[in-house]
């Protein structure tokens, strides 16, 4: 099912590779402190019945863009929704944040970020309803947030793991609770800044911004795991139920449920159920439609896994190096 | 380069040579003293013998243990050790032999013994000069406080002295046979003496940097005929800033580097008295350090500017660094890790040094090591006190030596310091909208072997095999550690698959369990004698880039994810509702009905088999429902599934059968339920366009639901800008009728959305365009983002710059807005074609790309203008 792609144009191990909202570009960045913006040229460009059913070609990889500029590797790359233009967001170990942006087939750097003392690990964009706010973590137990808005950027820091940030992941701008349960208080269609964050203290986070005071709150601490938490996600679908998916150095990772209805900062209503492996997990990850769990772990195994009907989870299938 | 270096050590010894103005040294020891059975006790007591041989043709493998790991450690073995004296330390000192180890700081002063991991307290220099009262010149000794800033361990010959440089210029030798007498004073700096340091090849001969701006070379042989007029051999001066550190080369005798206040870099033959070799601006804040690379050929400087750099100084590059360290904190202290042998076969054991470790300010603790063929990141971090350490230095391969604040002595065992990579998540993952996952991981290498093994190797000695080695090891000193690597370990031995010179292991490992893999005794036995250079720097980095990284990147459909072929599909074919209609006459149902039919139809050919059937059940459902009126239809429904067995089918007959007339109002909400459960925003979207319609106002939501509906709404439209009226007018069309057939408008808005968000990622844009239409103005959430910036559309055809809406003439009128994106497709140029140009409807002053608008009004999708809320019919339809 997979095509392999062999030469990255790197010079150096890459970390993160990321496709963009329509799935055609692909920004790769490197220790090698570069980053890489590539063309995906689809062998096949119409949609079309008798396309559909044709063979799969295999797509080819224009390199169109290296943008230079952080002075250590470059861990996590992001891109924004496209409705606030072709944006791209870098972190790195130098503990930079760089926002790029493309505009007449040309990338510039449109900020820096420069208030974290220490290696700067994941930087996630919020639900375009949301706005454009950037999240990141890192290592030196802050997370900051970034708000572009009449293109000027503002920011909060907070500190949020003492041990060093992981992984930090938006929720949905519209929660699932909202819409089936009419006891929830406020507005309903009031958009909800959440994220939840992953650290070296073990702990899932919850946080939540609050516009009376203009800061993240952290609303809810869920515990569980033995050790660090690398990698945290939360299910994009709004439609059902709230999903979190957080992955451990302890060789577990949690699928935390909170029940339609129930309120996000309830601790004890998010039930988690712990799938095991046999080695330390790297990475978790949502189907766009959150409804499978792709999980990535130390022996180059992908797995997914989808919710069964009668509850609890199964491992669907696995797909190695 | 032999004959090179024996000049310049012959230099050494007889610098009148060259120097005329110099006084000639002493040429062998004195005969012995009354003074030297007390020394020659205490060394007896340190270990290690008074008559040294002179280590100048050492090759610059001064301190021989420093080639490999000890072979007293284990290879698995921890050899972490401390010693706690509860008294801050400034510096650290290790003795020609590396033995022993000498602490100073403002209440301290003392020298250590380190043996197997054990500290052992010898000589308390301290408590000696408090106890002594007189001088070694015999005169009454000031009472006075030493702030030690550095210390230094004489070599060679001379290696029962030691040197403190203080604060206040002076530096004071002391011998250790008489701890508690000064042996001298030397005081010519007139400010605080910032480094000293011993002549690697002629152990007698001291320099000192100063923030006075001058280096001073001493002969501390004079010491013993002249302990109080002690004056300096050379004076080096001509910058006018402090000194910050000073190190004689490895290499070459005469060569020593200094780095000052203000970032330059100097390298000075101690011959020549006039100027510096080499000059360098290699900082912009102060150089807080430099160290040579074993090389002799290479220096790295370090600095406040939070950059290490290495330069060549041999002459043939000037100007630019050879490499840069860019270091998260200003640098306070670096040394160079000591060599270890080349795993590449052609370098024929030849030895090698690219890692490099850094101390930073006292805010930050942690201790990187660095790797020049990996800068982007340090290769390990330790953090051994909970504030940076005051000195550092290496006492081999693997024994870090810090001291601290906190008073604590430690030996680190810097293989059992973290990978700072190990902290790293090592494989990257993305699932697209479209399904496409994109993972990056980390090949699984076929385990390299290394090219080293020990057990191919005569492992005889652990020392180089230098010309006076075998001295060396006859020598007492610490014969326990510099012992003979056992033959037989040597054949056990696996290879080490980490080991830190091979450096896709050492920095690819993903699996830390591999450490336990490291052999037993790990000693990278050098072997004797064949190739015992070092490489030069530029030859490790410039001719073995071959690195490249292990990586494996795979593209491919996540499976379980909706095909988006299928989607596309289903999306183009399905039955295209105009409206979510709040009731349907005769005609409308029937065009209903024929969208359900079509639907089946769609999902056939789809090959989607269990969607079809249901389509077929629902079609036939609400047939039977539109032919009986409002009349039973359970039986009818219940009879469709039995003939099916789908999932889907039986809970909407199941929920059914109770309730005749209702069926259909309550298949719906439990299709809905089972479609949002899946994700499945599609199917959900069709079948509540197609069975709203069609339902009875007959199951409302209760009262306090709706309320809170109706509520939210009010305050959604009102914040997107509508008046009182229109949202009541809205309210009563769009969601009333919602409310009263049991859905949740919420619920619709989300799905809607939801399917809406699909549709542009798969690039539907003729699609998602309809959903927006026919959630307006209901559902904001569905079109708002599509609403908001709409309203400049016309180019000014004179310069070019779009012209504010309703303007008249079609020329700017100075305004700097910028050109706002396509309606239709959000990108800066058409996916349809036709790049960026746009085409502007003259009627209503909107404007889209040409191509998206050939695509919106040529598919036949589009009636009417692309923006939302616009009524004008910028097209007719013919």
């Amino acid at each position: 099912m997979a095509q392999v792609i062999s030469s990255s144009a790197h010079d150096d191990m890459i970390h993160d590779a990321v496709l963009d909202y329509y799935g055609r570009r692909l920004a790769t960045c490197s220790s090698d402190k570069t980053i890489k913006i590539f063309d995906i040229e689809p062998s096949s460009t119409s949609t079309s019945q008798q396309q559909a059913q044709q063979q799969q070609q295999p797509d080819q990889h224009r390199l169109t863009a290296t943008l230079t500029g952080h002075e250590g590797a470059v861990w996590c790359v992001a891109w924004s929704h496209p409705k606030f233009g072709t944006i791209l967001a870098s972190s790195s170990y130098d503990g930079r944040i760089l926002i790029w942006r493309e505009q007449n087939a040309q990338w510039q750097r449109i900020y820096e970020f420069t208030l974290h003392t220490a290696s700067v690990n994941l930087v996630a964009w919020s639900p375009a309803e949301v706005g454009c706010h950037l999240a990141a973590a890192s290592s030196d137990g802050n997370v900051s947030v970034l708000t572009f808005e009449n293109n000027t950027f503002s920011h909060a820091i907070f500190p949020a793991h003492g041990l060093g940030v992981n992984s930090v992941s938006w929720a949905p701008s519209m929660g699932p609770g909202q819409l089936t349960s009419a006891q929830a208080p406020g507005k309903g269609s009031e958009v909800q800044r959440r994220f939840v964050t992953g650290g070296s203290d073990n702990l899932v986070k919850i946080w939540s911004y609050s516009g009376t005071t203009q800061t993240y709150d952290n609303v809810a601490t869920l515990q569980g795991h033995g050790d660090w938490v690398r990698d945290v996600a939360w299910s994009p679908t709004p439609l059902s139920k709230q999903y979190i998916a957080s992955a451990s150095q302890d060789h577990t990772v949690r699928i935390w449920t909170l029940p339609a209805g129930e309120d996000v900062g309830n601790a004890s209503a998010w039930k988690s159920e712990e799938l095991q492996f046999e080695v330390v997990v790297w990475r978790v990850s949502w189907s766009m439609a959150g409804n499978v769990l792709a999980v990535a772990g130390g022996d180059n195994m992908v797995s997914l896994w989808k919710e069964k009907l009668r509850g609890g989870w199964e491992c669907v299938k696995t797909l190695e190096e | 380069m032999s004959s090179e270096r024996s000049r310049r050590s012959s230099a050494v010894h007889s610098p009148s040579a060259t120097v005329p103005s110099a006084p000639p040294l002493p040429a062998a020891l004195p005969a012995p003293r009354p003074l030297q059975r007390a020394r020659d006790a205490a060394y007896r007591f340190i270990g290690y013998p008074p008559s040294r041989p002179s280590s100048a043709q050492n090759h610059g493998e001064d301190r021989p243990w420093l080639s490999g790991r000890l072979t007293t450690l284990g290879a698995t073995e921890n050899a972490t050790a401390s010693h706690k004296t509860g008294l801050e330390i400034n510096t650290i000192a290790v003795n020609g032999s590396g033995t022993h180890v000498l602490l100073g700081g403002k209440e301290i002063f003392k020298t250590v013994k380190i043996e197997n991991g054990v500290c052992i307290e010898e000589i308390n220099l301290r408590t000696a000069i408090r106890s002594t009262p007189t001088s070694a010149s015999g005169r009454p000794r000031q009472t006075y406080s030493i702030d030690i800033a550095d210390v230094a361990w004489a070599k060679g010959n001379s290696s029962h002295f030691v040197a403190a440089a203080t604060s206040s210029g002076k530096i004071i030798l002391y011998d250790l046979g008489h701890a508690g007498i000064q042996a001298a004073q030397l005081h010519e700096h007139f400010r605080q003496v910032h480094k000293v340091t011993f002549n690697p090849h002629s152990g007698n001969l001291l320099l000192s940097g100063s923030q006075d701006g001058t280096v001073r070379l001493w002969d501390i042989r004079d010491a013993r005929d002249q302990a109080s007029t002690l004056r300096s051999k050379r004076k080096y001066s001509g910058q006018s800033d402090g000194v910050r550190d000073v190190k004689w080369s490895p290499t070459d005798g005469v060569d020593f580097a200094f780095g000052t206040d203000s970032g330059w870099v100097q390298c000075w033959d101690m011959r020549n008295l006039n100027a510096p070799k080499v000059k360098i601006p290699a900082h912009a804040l102060s150089c807080n350090i430099v160290d040579w690379h074993p090389d002799g050929k290479h220096l790295a400087s370090a600095g406040s500017d939070k950059t290490v750099r290495v330069w060549d100084v041999s002459g043939h590059r000037r100007g630019k660094a050879s490499w840069e360290i860019k270091t998260p904190y200003p640098v306070l202290n670096a040394r160079w890790r000591p060599s270890c042998e080349s795993s590449m076969p052609a370098d024929n054991g030849a030895r090698q040094c690219t890692q490099l470790v850094t101390g930073y300010d006292r805010e930050h603790p942690v201790l990187h090591l660095w790797d020049l063929r990996r800068p982007a990141l340090p290769f390990r971090e330790m953090v051994p006190y909970p504030s940076a350490p005051t000195d550092l230095t290496w006492h081999s391969r693997d024994l870090l030596w810090t001291v601290g604040r906190e008073g604590v002595f430690l030996q680190a065992d810097i293989q059992h310091a973290s990978k700072v990579i190990d902290k790293r998540n090592l494989q990257t993952f993305d699932v697209s909208s479209s399904g496409e996952v994109n993972f990056v991981v980390q090949k699984l290498g076929q385990q390299r072997r290394s090219q080293n093994l020990p057990s191919k190797r005569n492992t005889t000695t652990f020392l180089p095999g230098t010309n006076n080695s075998q001295s060396t090891t006859d020598a007492a000193t610490g014969a326990s550690i510099d012992s003979v690597a056992p033959r037989s370990s040597a054949l056990t031995h696996v290879s080490r698959s980490w080991q830190d010179d091979s450096l896709d292991h050492s920095f690819l490992s993903i699996r830390p369990a591999r450490q336990s893999k490291r052999s037993n005794s790990g000693v990278k036995a050098p072997s004797s004698s064949h190739n015992p250079a070092v490489l030069v720097l530029d030859h490790i980095l410039r001719n073995r880039m071959s690195f490249s990284p292990q990586q494996l990147a795979v593209r491919g459909i996540l499976p379980y994810h909706v095909d988006p072929k299928v989607f596309r599909f289903l999306a183009s074919n399905y039955a295209r509702i105009p409206h979510l209609a709040a009731g349907a006459d005769e005609v409308q149902a029937g065009s209903l009905i024929r969208g359900l039919q079509r639907n089946h139809d769609v999902a056939e050919t789809a090959g989607l088999y269990q969607l079809a059937q249901t389509w077929k059940i629902v079609g036939f459902t609400a047939h039977n429902f539109i032919k009986a009126g409002a009349g039973s239809i359970s039986a009818v429904a219940s009879d469709a599934g039995a003939l099916v067995g789908g999932d889907v089918g039986r809970r909407g007959v199941e929920q059914g059968g109770d309730d005749g007339p209702f069926a259909l109002g309550r298949l719906l909400p439990e299709l809905l339920r089972y479609y949002t459960g899946r994700g499945d925003a599609q199917t959900a979207t069709q079948m509540m366009l197609l069975l709203v319609p069609l339902l009875p106002c007959s199951r409302p939501l209760p009262d306090d639901v709706a309320e809170h509906n109706v509520l939210a709404y009010q305050d959604a439209l009102s914040l997107a800008g509508c008046l009182p009226q229109e949202i009541a007018a809205i309210v009563d069309q769009h969601i009333a009728h919602l409310v009263q057939k049991g859905l949740n408008p919420l619920q619709v808005e989300s799905i809607l959305s939801t399917y809406h968000e699909q549709l542009l990622q798969n690039r539907l844009f003729a699609e998602a365009a309809s959903i927006r239409k026919l959630a307006f103005p209901a559902f904001p959430a569905v079109y708002e983002d599509y609403m908001t910036d709409n309203h400049v559309h016309l180019q000014c055809s004179k310069c070019g710059k779009p012209v504010e809406r309703g303007a008249e003439k079609h020329r700017c009128e100075g305004g700097d807005t910028g050109m706002e994106a396509c309606p239709y497709c959000w990108e800066a140029s058409s996916p349809f074609g036709m790049g960026r140009l746009m085409a502007t409807c003259l009627l209503c002053n909107h404007s889209m790309h040409a191509g998206c608008s050939k695509e919106w009004f040529g598919s036949g999708g589009g009636d009417g203008c692309a923006v939302e809320g616009c009524l004008c019919r910028c097209v007719e339809q013919v």
